[in-house]
């Protein structure tokens, strides 16, 4: 069980707003995507959360605890890059069990946690291969399982799927969304994509400027945009999704 | 990491440590040719066979630089071979010596008792008898002779910013010309000279080694350059042979270090007597013979007025590094 | 973020001793009285030297980055095989002392050289000072570039020969925009080698004299210090400049995904020629070095021509194993520590950006800027007295810092190239930032540290203007050795010290490129940042 609850966070670099006093909680097991184009702040959101940069205002309240001052390694919440950040000089296994195995101080529970999870997510035939040896696909799953290992509250995402081909980004939505089920992981997915926002959330948060436009289930948020903005950004989106229907099936809908 | 941090320590500490004993040893800085300072190391071992003496070669310039820098700190014992007027200039950082006796040397050679003369050396022109032959060249008489069309790029001589037996050629030509005309003298033979080396041995190497032929250089070196088969000549200017002066000291509060007294009485009386009988037959010595074969005799010697002046030096030097731009 | 900013502090005092200290020291040194500035930059003799400077450090930079230009084209877009051990014979002259150049070029070239007898000509003066300058700075200008051939992106040619543009063209918009920065970082890099340095100009220069030989004669001859680093100043000019160009050059290099592997079009006809070129400068190489080994072993090169044992009995009759150890000791000492300040130096400014690092990363690249002589002379006179002074350890100091800045960029190119997220992931996993360098960085720019290891230590091993003042008979390396032969004419001497370096250099270059080698089978392909 886990609650995070973020209450007028504001952060300003080199004079500029980045964060303009947020408010929002997230709910335990639940996926929510923070969605928004580059520079709407999202990036410093998920530093500040993640704990390795400042915020000026505002407090981060996990399980009831204000943790704006606790040490990111404390924090229990995993991240997953863009890039992956695998260690290149480290096999699969090792990659996942690096971490876990300082954790742990022992190293055969930590190789056998460590297999469990790479069985889980499909990597049983890569363990000893490294990393340049992999697809994107694959490396991303590594990553996953890299932080699945030492067992987060709270997952975040950056821009986890960006680099990914069409086809692999589908494998590995469908992936993520059983990981979230079977381990019953709440996920932070900050991304610019709103298909990936969309089809993945079981909440989006839509972010501009460093303000919170709108915070609500991706139905909710195509039926009753709250405003002009959020309304463009859904109805594009609708319009691109219609118009590539269209395309393949060759039916003016 | 332990374990790194603790080998990375230790070497720290092997560095810092290492060249570091061995203080018991005796340190000679000799600006001497190499091949004195190998009869010197030689001599030492079978007299001193027990004690651990130090010869090293050093250039006079780098020896003075290092005794004006490090002052009574210098590694160095003993300084041997330091163009005189340098000792003059550095004198205070040298030992009181006037419990060495100075009966081996001729009457009126040791002026001082900070340091004693340890050579006195004579310049002449060396020429490379073999090429002046085959090109029908005229042997130079004079300072005018060299600037001869003849001799273009053919003469070295050293650079008296950083070699004494340079200065001793400037100096000369400073008393017989006037420092005015001495100085565009310099610049006009600029033309001819292929090089103002460092080194005082500069312009004879360069002989050596065929790439020039006049040298205008020790007279020993010559002599022995002759005696071991190159086909030169020595050749003195009418105006008489330049010389110039080394000497040999000890560091302030070194005579008490162990040993130390003795060592430089033996060099000051026997390897003295050794050095210019075999070397530098320029007679400084009482009853000092020459054991070098081609080594001219009652050579004319020329104005070496004010030699030893270090302020004077000073003054040249510095004109020479503006105008002559050697 | 704590343990970075200990390790910046601790990194920032080392560097205010070890560089800033003895440069206000030095430059203390300058009396500003009686105009003597102004009288310096009136001289003849400074004005002569100036211009000398100029001309040679122009002409041979120009040829030298021509030169460095066409040998990594030639290693890199044309057919031509062994590659890797064509690469190490052109960097050979990198591995003995500038002076031994200068020695070899005498050798060959003076006016009673090897080559000179035969056609009647010889390089005494500017032509020998190009010349010596070329030979030593052209590998170092062409390890530049041809880095920077592994940097260029080459679906970009692709692009070209879609867009239908010939072989001009697509050199010109391709490989040579790509190539701009490292031909003008190496441009800059030589100019600057060749205009601080003494070596050369001393050794075959005859009575051209450049400002480093008129700073020499001034220190040396008339131990004037203040006239001295005044002529110093001027020779920090190319190095700041060239320091200003690193600093502000934006790099339009990508290291995007994966490098694609460049496809060598057939050319019989380009391959002959550059093949001819290659080879000659690779004779002309071995003929230097050859002539060494003929010095060595000759009785006299002037008088006779017998093969004598000679030299070799008279250098090892001297105790040279004693000044082999010297310089062994302190070249190792100094690759190891000079390796570890400068890699964690560079991961300090290349992983945190903030304006402290920035001063970090100048201090640390300066060194660049300061020849060895004024280094030398600095220390000399700021540590005095002190507990290091001849000791080994000021020795390996000097060169240290006479050495850092090249190692010093090579590990913070290597840092940027590495993912910066993995710091983020050893914060989040509670894994401390040692282990993370330990077990990621550091296995991850593998290559890069055996580079700086093998840099610190050839360097050590052939320099001598940095501890020409420095040394004291326990330390004295085998280098200066060099000097003393040479001042006495004892080429053969002379030579074989030179070869003793270079064999030693090759060897560890050697062992390097063994290991290299065998760690390329296990390739790994850092991923994008």
């Amino acid at each position: 069980m886990v609650s995070l609850e973020v209450k007028n966070l504001s952060k300003t670099y080199n004079k500029k707003t980045v964060l303009n006093n947020i408010s929002f909680t997230v709910n335990d097991g639940e996926f929510l995507s923070i969605l928004g184009p580059s520079g709407c702040g999202k990036t410093t959101l998920l530093k500040i959360l993640i704990g390795i940069e400042t915020l000026d205002s505002g407090e981060i309240i996990k399980n009831g605890k204000n943790i704006n001052k606790l040490d990111p390694a404390k924090r229990n919440m995993g991240i997953v890059f863009q890039n992956y950040a695998l260690f290149p000089n480290m096999t699969v296994l090792n990659n996942v069990m690096y971490a876990l195995n300082i954790k742990l101080k022992n190293k055969k529970k930590a190789e056998e946690k460590s297999l469990d999870i790479l069985k889980m997510l499909n990597m049983e035939e890569h363990l000893n291969k490294y990393p340049h040896e992999l697809s994107g696909g694959q490396m991303q799953r590594v990553a996953i399982a890299r932080t699945l290992a030492l067992n987060p509250d709270i997952i975040l995402f950056d821009e986890a799927l960006s680099a990914l081909d069409a086809d692999n980004k589908l494998i590995l939505k469908k992936e993520l969304k059983e990981i979230q089920k079977k381990f019953n992981t709440t996920m932070i997915f900050i991304t610019h994509d709103q298909e990936e926002a969309f089809s993945l959330s079981d909440r989006v948060m839509i972010m501009k400027e460093g303000n919170i436009e709108q915070i609500d289930t991706p139905h909710n948020i195509f039926n009753k945009p709250i405003n002009d903005y959020v309304k463009s950004f859904v109805q594009d989106h609708l319009v691109e999704k219609v118009r590539s229907i269209e395309k393949c099936t060759g039916i003016d809908l | 990491m332990k374990k790194v941090f603790a080998i990375i320590m230790g070497l720290f500490l092997t560095m810092l440590i290492a060249g570091c004993g061995k203080s018991e040893s005796i340190v000679i800085y000799s600006s001497m040719e190499e091949e004195r300072n190998q009869a010197l190391k030689e001599q030492i071992k079978e007299k001193f066979p027990d004690l651990n003496i130090v010869v090293q070669q050093m250039a006079t310039g780098n020896v003075a630089a290092k005794i004006e820098n490090e002052k009574e700190n210098i590694e160095a014992d003993i300084i041997l071979g330091l163009e005189t007027s340098h000792m003059e200039n550095l004198k205070d950082y040298f030992a009181d010596l006037s419990d060495f006796s100075t009966d081996i040397y001729e009457d009126g050679v040791i002026s001082s008792n900070k340091y004693y003369i340890w050579d006195k050396y004579t310049m002449n022109l060396i020429i490379d008898n073999k090429y002046f032959k085959e090109h029908k060249l005229d042997v130079p008489e004079t300072y005018e002779d060299l600037l001869k069309k003849d001799y273009k790029n053919l003469i070295s001589m050293p650079d008296p910013s950083t070699s004494g037996t340079g200065y001793a050629f400037y100096l000369n030509a400073v008393n017989i010309m006037g420092e005015k005309d001495a100085l565009a003298y310099f610049k006009k033979l600029k033309s001819n000279v292929r090089e103002f080396t460092t080194s005082g041995s500069g312009p004879t190497n360069l002989l050596k080694q065929g790439e020039i032929a006049i040298a205008m250089g020790m007279t020993s070196q010559g002599a022995k350059d002759i005696n071991d088969g190159y086909d030169f000549k020595i050749v003195t200017l009418k105006t008489g042979a330049p010389y110039n002066t080394t000497s040999i000291s000890i560091i302030k509060n070194r005579e008490n270090k162990e040993h130390l007294k003795e060592v430089f009485e033996w060099i000051l009386n026997d390897f003295n007597k050794y050095d210019k009988e075999n070397f530098m037959p320029d007679v400084i010595l009482k009853n000092q013979k020459n054991n070098v074969d081609n080594y001219p005799t009652d050579l004319k010697m020329a104005d070496m007025k004010g030699i030893d002046d270090n302020k004077l030096k000073d003054e040249l030097t510095e004109k020479w590094s503006s105008e002559v731009n050697g | 973020m704590q343990k970075r900013s200990k390790l910046s502090i601790f990194i920032f005092i080392f560097l205010l001793i070890s560089v800033v200290f003895p440069l206000i020291n030095m430059l203390l040194q300058i009396d500003f009285s009686n105009n003597s500035f102004q009288n310096l930059i009136t001289s003849g003799a400074f004005k002569e030297a100036m211009f000398n400077s100029l001309f040679v450090t122009s002409i041979a930079t120009v040829i030298s980055v021509l030169l460095a230009f066409f040998l990594s084209f030639t290693l890199n877009r044309t057919n031509i095989k062994h590659k890797s051990i064509l690469k190490l014979l052109i960097t050979l002259p990198m591995l003995i002392p500038s002076i031994s150049h200068g020695l070899g070029l005498i050798n060959l070239f003076g006016t009673n050289g090897i080559i000179s007898r035969i056609f009647n000509f010889n390089i005494i003066g500017s032509l020998g000072i190009i010349m010596g300058s070329v030979i030593y700075s052209f590998p170092i200008a062409f390890l530049i570039i041809d880095d920077g051939y592994n940097y260029i992106d080459n679906n970009m040619y692709d692009t070209a020969e879609i867009l239908g543009l010939n072989k001009w063209q697509t050199f010109k918009k391709v490989t040579l925009c790509y190539l701009k920065k490292p031909l003008l970082s190496s441009f800059f890099a030589v100019f600057t080698m060749i205009f601080t340095d003494y070596g050369v100009p001393l050794a075959v220069g005859g009575k051209f004299i450049t400002l480093p030989v008129l700073l020499y004669k001034e220190v040396i001859g008339l131990l004037n210090y203040s006239k001295g680093t005044m002529i110093g100043l001027f020779l920090l000019i190319p190095a700041l400049i060239s320091f200003l160009f690193d600093t502000f050059f934006k790099d339009y290099t990508s290291s995007d995904g994966e490098t694609k592997k460049y496809h060598v079009r057939q050319n019989k006809l380009r391959d002959i020629f550059t093949k001819i070129g290659l080879y000659f400068v690779i004779i002309f190489i071995t003929v230097l070095l050859g002539s060494f080994i003929y010095y060595a072993f000759v009785d006299n090169v002037v008088l006779n021509n017998r093969f004598s044992f000679n030299h070799i009995n008279y250098v090892f009759a001297s105790g040279i194993t004693d000044y082999i150890f010297n310089s062994l000791f302190i070249s190792i000492m100094v690759a190891i520590f000079g390796t570890i300040i400068s890699y964690f130096t560079a991961y300090v400014t290349a992983r945190v950006k903030n304006k402290f690092v920035k001063l970090l990363h100048l201090l640390t690249i300066c060194s660049l800027a300061i020849p060895g002589i004024v280094l030398g002379l600095s220390y000399t006179i700021s540590f005095n007295g002190t507990f290091i002074y001849n000791t080994f350890t000021i020795l390996i100091l000097v060169n240290i810092i006479h050495f850092i800045a090249t190692p010093y960029l090579m590990a913070y190119n290597a840092m940027q190239k590495v993912n910066p997220n993995y710091e983020v992931v050893a914060k989040t996993c509670n894994i401390s930032l040692f282990k993370i360098i330990k077990d990621v960085i550091i296995p991850c720019t593998k290559k890069t540290i055996r580079e700086m290891l093998s840099y610190f230590f050839v360097n050590s091993m052939i320099t001598i203007s940095a501890v020409t003042f420095l040394f004291n008979t326990r330390t004295m390396p085998l280098s200066l050795l060099i000097n003393n032969y040479e001042g006495n004419m004892m080429l053969g001497e002379a030579a074989i010290i030179s070869l003793i370096i270079l064999i030693f250099n090759i060897i560890i270059k050697g062992v390097i490129y063994l290991i290299n080698r065998k760690d390329n089978r296990r390739e790994y392909m850092y991923e994008a940042n």
